[in-house]
């Protein structure tokens, strides 16, 4: 069986956009006791790890390094930023604590950007409404079938982040959702 | 042919300016939008319209929605075919097609109706009795092929699905007036509010009556923001809230293939108002399944909603008030009504209709006119043997009382309770999180209804407590809707072919409960589940056994309300979305150099890389032998990866796995097997050790999300106070296997450390290094025997490392490798393949791991499992090599071993079998009993009849001293 | 389907989660008998009623935690953490 490859990253239908953000850097910054290592990291990297649920974006979009930290579990919080410098900074900031250790997982865990004022019924579509953020949340859940994280990135915009393994599947569903609501329009 | 149209204003749903060409059975026929299929069918003078499901008798329209029991269809539209489709609810669009079920060759000219001959002989259990001797199966495929209504398409569905999940203050069910009320009232009280309403148009049975109440609530519903769901279904109550419903948008996209067809509605409700109105009860009379006999509620809905007279003269066989109401509406249409045939005593009649003859306290005992009513006999109630006296019309109309539609309320666990007066069954207090309002909830006065349903919206709305139903309203009818006496044949059920004589039969069988009753007759489980019938069987079943209605009781309603497609449960879920599979960062790559995807577990990737000439199996070998001969070049991403972290990793991994992992120095790695709590092997792979309190593991392909789940639970539930991580990276690095004894030779030219080289790296070891400006972590360790790096790089960087190490591998006579090639490779080897040469009873012992276990000191996972006298049995089966006695005959895999033919005990059997091209021999590894002993043992291995005589071997054929492993 | 509070990430559907099966299991030594360690693997109470049993948020943050469902009803009445071990 061959798949067919899809290399666009760009698709639209019935007013929402999803995109694949190309830039995405994702490290996963796991602890026993979030308290514990909050100061060093705070220091390491300006900014705590959020309270459950939470996405915290530090630093203005365009701005020299912004970077985000979304709080997936009890044990781990996910920093993005859109180079590798925030991640590195972090490393260097936190050493060798036996608090907190910092796991790379760039490349592996893909990001797509889904923003119109329907991306929330494109994530109806998806999965679960319980499992939808709002803005400046971060929820985990089922999407697609499969573990997104889904983070209420901006008003009518949200950034999905999924294993890479299963980007082309989440992409497909996205796709077909997106050309079903392009074709209910055009009725 | 005896429906016709009726002159404007009659017709509130339908657009005379719009008419639709459709096609029923090959003939083209008109409509006009708004009509249904039955009531397009009615006006075209259309009367038969099926045959039943066991006998084949002639069936017309019998009511005007989900209670539908005979005009059932299967559209045909190209090569798209719905089958089994309510003509009642189906609304008409043009281009529309469709055909009668179960009949061969026509409706009009049924072969199977011969069996209407036979019916004497197939009463209820008929299956069980008569086709027993001398074997079912002789009789199956006649009985397969004359039983069974609609035919289905063997294409593949190509219209699309979809699901949606919302969130609901309230959501009410059904948009009659009740439903409205309800919903306006929560919604004007501040409720998120949700209205699902079946039909095209909100409004119910008042709305086509032109009600301007019904108009009012409309508005005002639009004005308080209710979200209104039209065309969509209610089909089911789930736990917690749950309401799921189906949205058909075929009618807006007629003919369009490859459109959006059906949407599934997951509606997450704090409160449910089932507003679902109640379903017409039809009489029992001797011919009451003839074409032209239907219910009297739907002949009026189809006079007036869709100008559509179902005959010109009707008889209205009654035991209810509501019968007096048709007559008068029906007459001011211009239809003849002939009497009033009221089965009830003249006290019991609370109405009547002027100019209208009544037969108080009489039936029916005869219809006349098999494929269509020409005329019908009627007697004294108390004398039905009585010549009678004969009617003459062309439709028989049933008004036996009603049904209230209470199956949301019981899917919801809601109790019901019997109605001596009326009649009926209606909620007996309010279900957990739904509440019944209007017909649905007993409440049959219009004005009641309406101010009872207000105000358990606004309640719902602002959390006050909720009124009880004003129950009431619809008169008195009797529980019998049959005069007892009569003889002939009366049907119960319409769809299933259930007549009040298998009841009886049922009964004198002992067949008491009322679920045996539904099962031995089938009453009530065809696609209407007995929305015409289950209370008619009920009162019989009473009758039959001395007990009341209520004594009886219900069966269970479950969901669905309505047959749901299988399309619209399934969503999105359809081809390469049906699981998620997964994908290779670099399959291009291998697309590009050949490769032929097989799924493997969730896995998309490579089985081998068939040259043009060459079929997979002959590509598998070229590339096994490639391999020992030279270098092998494989995907091996998929592999599991696992990063443990902690000042107590070591001694969780020892908790864990079945070898010691707490005695590996930083960068060495050992192999390790992993069992569930019963000691059964469930996973295997390499650990290895990049600091004190830092391990990589690598667990199989298709077994890391178990071994990553399996990891969690025990840190979290049984050992929380130990201090380890565990974060899955399988998706951040890619893996590039190079082996073979040329491995090296390939890898010193693509710039790697001369560190990474045999002499300085050893087997069973790891290390990091950089490749191009990355990081790489590097495993020695080997699944094919030969000399093997394992280069794991960042995902991004896997298709660079791939070209890089294939432009030094091709000109050293080397190739990519597949899966196939692989397990050619590990069989050669005799490593294990877990879940092949494994299943859920194979212990470590059992593949040759159980040396040494006692002097370790964790208590692992399964280890105690391992004490038990079973697993210490010494007849345990062990894996071995076999080898056939002729040198040249290949073991099929699963292949029993015994030494007598079977059927007989068996000793075992072949788990791995191929073709060896460098031995130039078939090698297979087995599960044997006592297999350890066994060596250069002849068996009979048997498949299909045959027996090869294979020897018992050591699973090692090649390198067993395992040099080739060091380079 | 279910509602489940996961504690760590409140109300979600049950296809999240993942069952473990009855909650609070003593897990026997490496010494137990044959009986006490075939109970241990094998026999369950299969109450009509409450029911204490664990859940992991499988598709969520990957937390097992207790739950008291009613098996009847399947009114979820409390959850309560993975090491935490209510007095019945």
């Amino acid at each position: 069986m061959v798949d067919a490859h899809d290399t666009a990253e760009r698709w639209i239908g019935g007013g929402v956009t999803a995109e694949r953000d190309r830039t995405i850097q994702v490290a996963s910054l796991r602890y026993f006791d979030a308290a514990q290592c909050a100061a060093r990291i705070a220091s390491a990297l300006g900014g705590a790890p959020p309270a459950a649920g939470r996405l915290e974006r530090h630093g203005l979009p365009g701005s020299a390094e912004p970077f985000a930290m979304l709080w997936r579990s009890p044990s781990e919080t996910w920093v993005l930023a859109g180079s590798p410098a925030p991640i590195d900074a972090l490393r260097r900031g936190l050493g060798t604590t036996e608090a907190a250790w910092l796991v790379d997982l760039s490349g592996g865990v893909l990001g797509i950007h889904l923003a119109g004022t329907r991306a929330l019924a494109v994530l109806r579509r998806l999965g679960s409404s319980l499992s939808i953020p709002r803005l400046g949340e971060a929820r985990t859940g089922r999407f697609a079938d499969v573990t997104v994280t889904v983070a209420g990135w901006h008003a009518d915009e949200y950034l999905l982040l999924v294993e890479r393994v299963f980007y082309e599947h989440l992409v497909d569903w996205i796709r077909e959702t997106l050309a079903d609501l392009r074709l209910e329009d055009d009725r | 042919m005896s429906g016709f149209r009726l002159p404007e204003p009659h017709g509130t749903r339908i657009d005379r300016t719009r008419p639709i060409p459709f096609l029923f059975n090959g003939k083209v026929l008109a409509g006009f939008r708004g009509d249904t299929l039955a009531s397009a069918l009615l006006a075209n003078g259309v009367r038969l319209v099926g045959r039943s499901y066991k006998l084949h008798r002639a069936r017309g329209v019998f009511g005007c929605g989900f209670e539908e029991p005979n005009a059932i269809v299967d559209l045909v539209d190209g090569e798209r075919r719905t089958p089994d489709v309510r003509a009642t609810t189906l609304e008409l669009t043009e281009g529309l097609a469709a055909q009668s079920v179960n009949c061969w060759p026509s409706v009009g000219l049924d072969f199977g109706a011969v069996l209407g001959a036979f019916a004497p002989f197939l009463p209820a259990g008929f299956y069980y009795k008569t086709f027993m001797w001398p074997d079912w199966h002789w009789f199956e495929p006649a009985i397969r092929w004359m039983a069974g209504l609609g035919r289905t398409s063997l294409a593949p569905d190509r219209d699309r699905y979809e699901e949606i999940c919302v969130d609901a203050d309230v959501a009410v069910v059904g948009g009659g007036i009740a439903g409205l009320s309800a919903a306006v009232a929560a919604a004007e009280a501040g409720a998120a509010t949700t209205l699902l309403c079946a039909a095209p148009a909100a409004g119910g049975a008042l709305g086509w009556r032109g009600d301007a109440t019904v108009r009012a609530l409309l508005a005002k519903a639009g004005r308080a923001g209710v979200t209104l769901l039209t065309r969509t279904v209610a089909f089911g109550v789930y736990d917690h809230g749950l309401l799921c419903a189906t949205e058909s948008l075929a009618a807006a996209t007629p003919g369009t293939h490859g459109a959006l067809r059906e949407r599934l509605w997951k509606i997450r409700a704090r409160s449910i108002v089932s507003a679902q109105g109640a379903f017409e009860r039809p009489m029992l009379f001797p011919g009451n399944d003839r074409p032209g006999v239907m219910l009297a509620g739907a002949a009026e809905k189809y006079a007036h909603a869709h100008a559509t007279a179902c005959g010109r003269r009707a008889v209205i066989a009654a035991n209810a008030d509501s019968a007096y109401a048709v007559a008068r509406s029906l007459r001011a249409a211009g239809i003849e009504i002939v009497a009033v045939v009221d089965r009830r005593p003249p006290e019991s009649i609370g109405a009547h209709a002027e100019g209208v003859r009544c037969l108080a306290h009489h039936g029916i005992r005869q219809v006349i006119g098999g494929r269509g009513v020409r005329g019908c006999v009627v007697v004294d109630a108390d004398a039905p043997g009585d010549r009678g006296e004969r009617l003459d019309c062309d439709l028989i109309l049933s008004a036996g009382g009603f049904a209230p539609a209470v199956h949301l309320h019981s899917q919801a666990k809601g109790r019901l309770r019997w109605l001596e007066d009326a009649a009926m069954f209606v909620p007996d207090g309010a279900a957990p999180g739904l509440h019944s309002v209007g017909a649905c909830a007993g409440v049959f006065a219009r004005s009641a209804a309406l101010e009872h349903a207000a105000e358990v919206g606004r309640s719902l709305a602002l959390g006050f407590t909720v009124p009880p139903p004003p129950v009431g309203g619809a008169g008195r009818s009797l529980a019998s809707s049959r005069i007892p006496g009569v003889r002939g044949k009366i049907f119960l059920d319409l769809q299933n072919d259930v007549t009040v004589s298998d009841v009886s039969l049922a009964a004198a069988e002992n067949y008491r409960s009322v679920e045996h009753l539904k099962r031995y007759t089938t009453t009530g489980m065809a696609t209407d589940q007995g929305k015409t019938s289950n209370v008619n069987a009920l009162v019989l079943m009473g009758e039959a056994t001395q007990r009341a209605p209520a004594e009886v009781g219900t069966t269970t309603f479950r969901p669905p309300f309505a047959p749901v497609s299988f399309g619209a449960l399934v969503g999105r879920r359809v081809g390469n979305r049906y699981r998620p599979l997964k994908r290779l960062p670099a399959a291009g790559w291998h697309a590009e150099h050949g490769a032929l995807f097989e799924l493997f577990g969730n896995w998309s990737r490579p089985a081998g890389y068939p040259r043009a000439d060459e079929s997979l199996e002959s590509a598998a070998q070229r590339e096994a032998e490639t391999v020992r001969g030279a270098v092998g070049v494989f995907d091996g991403s998929p592999l599991g990866k696992i990063e443990i972290w902690g000042a107590d990793a070591a001694e969780f991994l020892d908790l864990m796995y079945v070898g010691t992992m707490s005695s590996l120095a930083p960068g060495q790695a050992r192999y390790g097997l992993l069992l569930n709590e019963h000691g059964v092997i469930v996973d295997d792979g390499v650990v290895a050790r990049l600091g004190t309190g830092h391990f990589w593991v690598n667990t199989t392909s298709a077994g890391v999300e178990r071994t990553a789940a399996a990891f969690e639970e025990w840190l979290q539930c049984e050992y929380p106070n130990l201090r380890a991580l565990v974060t899955p990276v399988t998706s951040r690095w890619g893996n590039v296997t190079v082996s073979g004894p040329k491995a090296w030779a390939t890898l010193a030219t693509i710039g790697l450390d001369r560190r990474f080289a045999p002499e300085t790296m050893q087997h069973m070891t790891i290390a990091d290094g950089e490749f191009d400006g990355s990081p790489v972590r590097i495993l020695r360790a080997s699944f094919t025997g030969e000399l093997s790096y394992e280069i794991n790089v960042p995902v991004e960087r896997t298709r660079d490392l791939l070209e890089r190490v294939w432009a030094a591998a091709a000109p050293l006579g080397g190739c990519p490798y597949g899966i196939e090639a692989l397990e050619i490779l590990r069989t050669e080897k005799g490593y294990l393949h877990v879940g092949v040469d494994t299943d859920g009873t194979t212990l470590p012992g059992d593949v040759g791991f159980a040396r040494g276990l006692e002097r370790k000191r964790a208590n692992f996972v399964g280890r105690r499992s391992l004490l038990r006298p079973a697993a210490r049995n010494p007849g345990r089966s062990r894996l071995v090599g076999l080898k056939p006695a002729d040198g040249r005959t290949r073991l099929p895999v699963g292949a029993q071993i015994a030494n007598a033919p079977p059927p007989t005990a068996t000793e075992g059997h072949v788990t791995s079998s191929h073709w060896s091209p460098t031995l130039r021999a078939p090698v297979a590894l087995a599960m044997l009993a006592r297999g350890a002993e066994r060596l250069g043992e002849t068996v009979g291995v048997h498949h299909l009849g045959q027996r090869i005589d294979a020897i018992v071997v050591a699973t090692s054929w090649i390198d067993p001293e395992g040099k080739r492993l060091h380079g | 389907m279910m509602k489940i509070p996961c504690p760590h990430c409140g109300v979600r559907d049950e296809n999240e989660f993942q069952c473990g099966g009855t909650a609070h299991l003593a897990r026997p030594a490496l010494d137990a008998s044959d009986r006490e360690w075939g109970e241990y693997l094998y026999f369950r109470d299969n109450p009509k009623g409450s029911h204490r049993e664990r859940w992991r948020h499988a598709y969520g943050c990957g937390r097992w935690f207790n739950v008291v469902r009613d098996t009847l009803t399947h009114e979820i009445s409390a959850v309560y953490p993975i090491t935490e071990t209510p007095a019945r």
